[in-house]
């Protein structure tokens, strides 16, 4: 057990965390403002391209970085604009832009790349130091991803956007009678949710230094799971986000000890949300008008 | 008429994404799409090939047609079927060399149900009791059902220094065509369309179908007319859960003959968007599995000269733009009703 009281175990806790963090901030910004949103692994899957492709292309990864996060953006713009002004039924248009999101990377991979599987590799933004804690702790792709965090947990609570956000997800009607602008409010949440949670995708991308055929892996599932069991609230979100980072790292550091199997933990936190849904905390309540027009 | 407008829109939208898309590549759209007939109906195989696409895709898709008409979005199918392929998998290999056919396929097609409507229990109790988004239920009973499958398959189910179950008896493989020489198209078929029927019969025909397009309608409405609306969503779910079971009919008895990892992903979404495609209709959703499946066929005989992932493309927009076709359809309407400003907050 001992090998559980390092910083290389410390450190890929937080690596394996950060995605989820990032995917979990965008999935509260669209579904506070009362649109469903389960693209966000199809937003972390475009985002990485993105970023990987503007790199590529310029040879600056931050440059990339900027295309990523418009790439996320740009995917839920499309959401924005089917569900809110073309009438489409949330569900429906999250899962057809997943659909979209990995045929069209995979595509594009092919297209830019010639190769099925992945991308040639690309300088991340953090320093190549053999240790995981100094890759992790000096890539500024990961503090940023605390910055959204840190951004979306005040920016909600104390700002006027996040305000506006919060009433158009509880009471659209209450919120227009005050001349909140319900549509422009909702739009801005769900294209700044691409942006969060295409985050996610820019840190895979250069923390795995390429973009691989499906690498979002499942992620933005679990951050699905993780705002639901948050109960759309983004403080507990980052407490889920690092639980479920310790678990996956404890297990890839106990695998030869064959203590759990790796399916337990991969299934935890789905069935985690399944126990919350039963009511399992009280205040885990959905925005009210989620899903309604 | 609004709907088979909306419809209309729909394809010809598709199509030109589809040849904007194709001519980006650099390729005639013309001649991939000639090709990618030639690839499906064009020979016995690929016209084969398409039958037993579409028979998984028409029995997901009449899973979430049921549930859809209560008002439901099943998006558990998925987790079902994996389920289902490694209960009939299981406990098919356990059967004995010698059994009839006539005793192992029922015995069989009644497991692959029972497995199926039993993985639907906890989202249709937290949907009945609790009030839990089925969306987000579902989403997390497939995952599960990944990691079961995964765990039971690595501990002890499956053959070993292998990844999949031993090898069901020869009683217990359903009968190809021989009319389709090398496809894995087989009577399964005939499961499928009996299902699609009589679902649709008891939709329309029954007490209980007139309930779901109540709940489907209105919950509060049916509820206060004395519907036992919880009652009636566990046992839809169910229902949509056994009918999804049924597609390890077609992938374990009739293609694979053994059930392993991954058996049925990406069919229960496919078989969502035949349902959404098909509305309330039988034949549409006919229709809409034989589409897919000529698409997902298709797909491998235009990859050498595209990728063959551009047919995911195309059922995504496809999906969205049916998705958004009714709006749209209206902006061509002549307007009658002046919107009242405020009307419908949004």
């Amino acid at each position: 057990m001992s090998r559980l009281f390092t910083l290389a175990f410390l450190a890929q806790s937080l690596r394996i965390a950060l995605p989820y963090l990032a995917a979990s901030m965008g999935g509260i910004w669209s579904e506070r403002a009362g649109v469903p949103n389960v693209a966000l692994e199809g937003t972390i899957l475009v985002s990485a391209l993105g970023a990987v492709a503007g790199t590529t292309a310029t040879g600056s990864p931050w440059i990339g970085l900027v295309i990523g996060l418009c790439s996320g953006a740009l995917l839920q713009a499309i959401h924005a604009l089917a569900v809110l002004r073309g009438g489409a039924d949330a569900i429906v248009s999250g899962l057809a832009l997943n659909l979209f999101a990995a045929g069209g990377t995979r595509f594009l991979l092919r297209a830019f790349y010639d190769s099925s599987s992945n991308s040639p590799s690309i300088p991340g933004l953090g320093p190549s130091a053999s240790s995981i804690l100094a890759t992790t702790l000096l890539d500024p792709t990961s503090w940023l991803v605390v910055l959204a965090a840190a951004g979306t947990t005040l920016g909600l609570a104390r700002t006027r956007f996040g305000l506006r956000v919060r009433a158009v997800g509880e009471h659209p009607v209450a919120a227009a009678s005050v001349g909140v602008p319900v549509l422009a409010t909702r739009v801005r949440a769900v294209v700044l949710a691409g942006a969060v949670a295409g985050l996610a995708g820019i840190w895979l991308a250069f923390d795995q230094h390429q973009f691989s055929s499906g690498m979002s892996g499942g992620r933005g599932f679990i951050a699905l799971a993780i705002v639901v069991i948050s109960g759309w609230r983004p403080l507990p979100a980052v407490g889920f986000a690092l639980l479920f980072g310790t678990a996956e790292a404890a297990q890839i550091a106990l695998q030869d000890q064959k203590v759990v199997a790796h399916q337990v933990i991969q299934a935890l936190p789905y069935v985690i949300t399944l126990v919350a849904l039963a009511g399992w905390v009280r205040r885990a309540r959905p925005p009210a008008a989620l899903g309604k027009s | 008429m609004n709907r088979r407008w909306s419809l209309l829109l729909a394809a010809i939208l598709s199509i030109i994404a589809f040849e904007l898309a194709v001519l980006a590549w650099g390729e005639t759209p013309w001649s991939i799409a000639k090709q990618l007939f030639a690839g499906t109906w064009g020979t016995r195989y690929g016209a084969g090939q398409v039958l037993f696409k579409s028979t998984s895709i028409a029995l997901a898709g009449i899973a979430a047609q049921i549930a859809l008409r209560a008002g439901l979005f099943h998006l558990g199918i998925e987790g079902c079927i994996a389920v289902s392929a490694l209960s009939v998998g299981a406990i098919g290999a356990t059967l004995p060399q010698t059994i009839p056919r006539l005793v192992a396929w029922p015995l069989l097609a009644l497991i692959a149900a029972i497995a199926g409507a039993l993985w639907t229990l906890p989202a249709g109790i937290l949907r009945a009791r609790f009030g839990a988004h089925e969306v987000i239920s579902g989403i997390m009973l497939n995952k599960i059902a990944g990691a079961t499958v995964s765990y039971a398959l690595v501990r002890g189910l499956a053959e070993k220094a292998s990844v999949h179950t031993r090898p069901l008896p020869r009683g217990a493989l359903l009968t190809r065509f021989s009319a389709l020489p090398g496809s894995a198209a087989n009577v399964a078929i005939v499961v499928a369309v009996f299902a699609v029927l009589s679902v649709a019969w008891v939709s329309r025909r029954t007490v209980f179908g007139r309930e779901l397009r109540s709940i489907g309608a209105s919950e509060s409405a049916s509820r206060a007319t004395g519907i036992g609306v919880s009652g009636r969503m566990i046992q839809v779910l169910a229902l949509s859960g056994a009918l999804a079971g049924l597609c390890a009919l077609n992938d374990v008895m009739g293609y694979k003959g053994y059930a392993e990892e991954g058996l049925g992903i990406g069919v229960g979404f496919t078989g969502l968007a035949a349902a959404l495609l098909a509305g309330d209709s039988a034949v549409g959703l006919f229709v809409a599995a034989l589409f897919f499946g000529t698409l997902s066929q298709g797909a491998l005989s235009i990859n050498a000269r595209i990728p063959m992932e551009i047919v995911d493309v195309l059922s995504a927009i496809v999906l969205l733009l049916v998705a958004v076709a009714p709006k749209l359809a209206s902006y061509f309407e002549s307007p009658q009703s002046p919107r009242v400003a405020g009307e419908k907050a949004k």
